[in-house]
């Protein structure tokens, strides 16, 4: 049974443009992630793929083109606006609040969906309303005995995996993961691709990464995008066979 | 501004809270039974920059955001309590809710500018904002101008001159301390807080979060311009005086140090910093004439050597304490 809703792109971009002066970085992207699954988006470096999750999670306004999210045109809306319609994202860099625990941190993307997000009286501390739901999702991503850690102090992988944890705290329709895996061991890696690869079909995912196998085992359509713009699109195998990807980018060794 | 500020909202400070209270509710008794009764005078005109350093520790300390014109709120408080009094509309229900609007109202309006910028471009614009307030207030020519404005007194309160009771002033000026400490403690602790918290750490972070940081900024903007303009309203009644020179920016300058001095986000810690800042200015400047030689080098020395302020110091020695007893 095929439910032609399902099957809508919960998140499409279509001829996205944006110059730094005179260099063309996103020149004429259009790609659309279907709900549940992951799209890969993967090129050399300075292809322009971090301008792109910029501009979609509304970092950067881009210079033309749109950006639906549910059919709804988001291309002017704030990151804030973003966020609440449920599009959630992870930095390539690690971005979480230092400061605070792990759980604290998770608490704190839970409380952003919360009924009082800035309440004035109670305290956070043992707010069970934000804490279970902020525990819960720390044991997902397999934080779970860190919860009282300081985010600072948590090891590369574990910042990774706690980004992720508030991203899912949002309950987000669409989640943009940029290179997730960055800076990661073979094993590390390995632990979060399962772990996305749990979290497939229940969250559509645009992901960034260079981890090729990573790539390949998780993506169900793989986008190539060089020199700003899309150069292919298409399953994994589509895309490791054409003859323009092996010559701009992956190389014979990559197979 | 965070750095070593880590943690603020992790430390316990109840028992620092409950000393600094005691000690102060302490004073007229201690003042009056050794007949050093210019001593109540001297503490509650601490206790009112205290509360002013305490306004600007939440913008600074929680919020990361370093105002160089906080005095102006001050100034703005003391002004319209000043105005208010010789215009005979002096009562306290009239002078502190203006006061308060007053000031607030600035906050907001200086606010939407200053928060749409970071660094030290923010660092500037606070400072011509609060240099604006201290020239408006040299060209009030009807109300004394450059030279300030002697006021006929104090507020009344429902028409009566309780406050001229310098004790009875004394423990409103408490209270209104205690008052603001215990709310802001709260506040930092509850969501509001922690989203500060947030946005000084990592401001884009929360935005991806779907936070609202500006709108949240501004609300602790004016809160804290509002806290501010209180200390003015009660530093107004207290001189008996309003000049210029609660609006200038030395005084900013020497706000932003109490609260250095304190322990940058603890805001108990900026009570203790004023308290002990003004106590020494007022120990040194008793000795001799050129104490500001000595007071400038002692600062910078305190500021060094405790790293974290007086928090800090309080917080390694409990840990010290706490670690002895595990061992």
């Amino acid at each position: 049974m095929i439910d032609p809703a399902v099957h809508r792109p919960v998140l499409q971009i279509e001829g996205l443009e944006k110059s730094f002066g005179a260099l063309r970085v996103t020149n004429g992207v259009s790609l659309s992630v279907k709900p549940g699954e992951i799209h890969a988006l993967i090129g050399p470096n300075g292809a322009g793929k971090t301008t792109l999750i910029h501009q979609i999670a509304g970092l950067l306004k881009p210079d033309a083109g749109h950006i639906l999210f549910d059919g709804q045109d988001i291309t002017a809306a704030s990151m804030p606006q973003r966020a609440r319609l449920g599009l959630a994202r992870t930095f390539q860099i690690t971005s979480i609040i230092p400061s605070l625990t792990a759980l604290g941190n998770v608490a704190l993307a839970v409380q952003a969906g919360a009924d009082k997000p800035l309440g004035f009286w109670k305290p956070v501390d043992s707010d069970d309303v934000l804490n279970k739901p902020a525990q819960s999702l720390l044991d997902t991503v397999g934080l779970g005995g860190r919860a009282g850690v300081v985010a600072g102090q948590l090891s590369h992988g574990e910042k990774r995996a706690l980004e992720i944890a508030m991203a899912l705290a949002l309950k987000p329709r669409v989640i943009l993961l940029d290179e997730p895996m960055a800076g990661m061991g073979h094993e590390e890696s390995a632990r979060l691709t399962d772990l996305l690869k749990s979290l497939k079909g229940t969250y559509a995912m645009l992901l960034v990464e260079h981890d090729m196998e990573a790539v390949f085992s998780l993506a169900d359509c793989v986008s190539v995008l060089v020199d700003g713009h899309v150069l292919a699109t298409g399953t994994a195998d589509q895309v490791r066979n054409d003859p323009q990807v092996r010559a701009a980018y992956l190389g014979d060794e990559a197979f | 501004m965070s750095g070593p500020v880590t943690l603020s909202t992790k430390r316990s400070s109840f028992w620092p809270v409950v000393v600094l209270c005691l000690g102060l509710a302490l004073v007229p008794v201690v003042a009056v039974l050794t007949k050093q009764g210019h001593w109540v005078s001297l503490t509650t005109q601490m206790m009112i920059l205290a509360l002013a350093a305490l306004s600007l520790d939440l913008i600074l300390g929680i919020g990361g955001l370093l105002s160089f014109g906080h005095a102006a709120f001050i100034g703005l408080g003391a002004y319209t309590t000043g105005i208010l009094i010789q215009e005979g509309k002096g009562d306290l229900l009239i002078a502190l809710p203006m006061s308060l609007a007053v000031s607030g109202l600035f906050a907001f309006v200086t606010g939407i500018v200053a928060l749409r910028t970071r660094g030290v471009v923010f660092i500037m614009i606070t400072l011509a904002f609060g240099q604006m307030a201290f020239f408006a207030a040299q060209a009030l020519y009807a109300y004394g101008g450059d030279d300030g404005l002697t006021l006929d007194g104090r507020s009344t309160v429902f028409g009566l001159k309780l406050l001229s009771n310098k004790i009875v002033f004394y423990y409103l000026t408490f209270a209104c301390l205690a008052g603001c400490l215990l709310l802001l403690q709260r506040l930092s602790r509850a969501r509001f807080g922690r989203v500060l918290l947030g946005a000084r750490d990592n401001a884009v972070r929360m935005e991806t979060l779907g936070y609202d940081v500006f709108r949240v900024r501004l609300m602790a903007y004016v809160l804290s311009g509002m806290i501010a303009g209180l200390a003015g309203f009660l530093l107004a009644n207290h001189t008996e005086f309003v000049s210029p020179a609660y609006a200038a920016w030395q005084r900013s300058g020497d706000l932003i140090f109490m609260v250095i001095i304190g322990g940058v986000g603890s805001l108990w810690g900026a009570v203790g910093g004023a308290l002990t800042y003004l106590l020494l200015e007022e120990g040194l400047s008793g000795l001799t004439e050129h104490w500001k030689v000595i007071f400038g080098p002692l600062i910078i020395l305190f500021v060094l050597l405790t790293h974290g302020g007086i928090d800090g110091v309080v917080a390694r020695v409990r840990d010290r304490l706490a670690g002895g007893r595990h061992d």
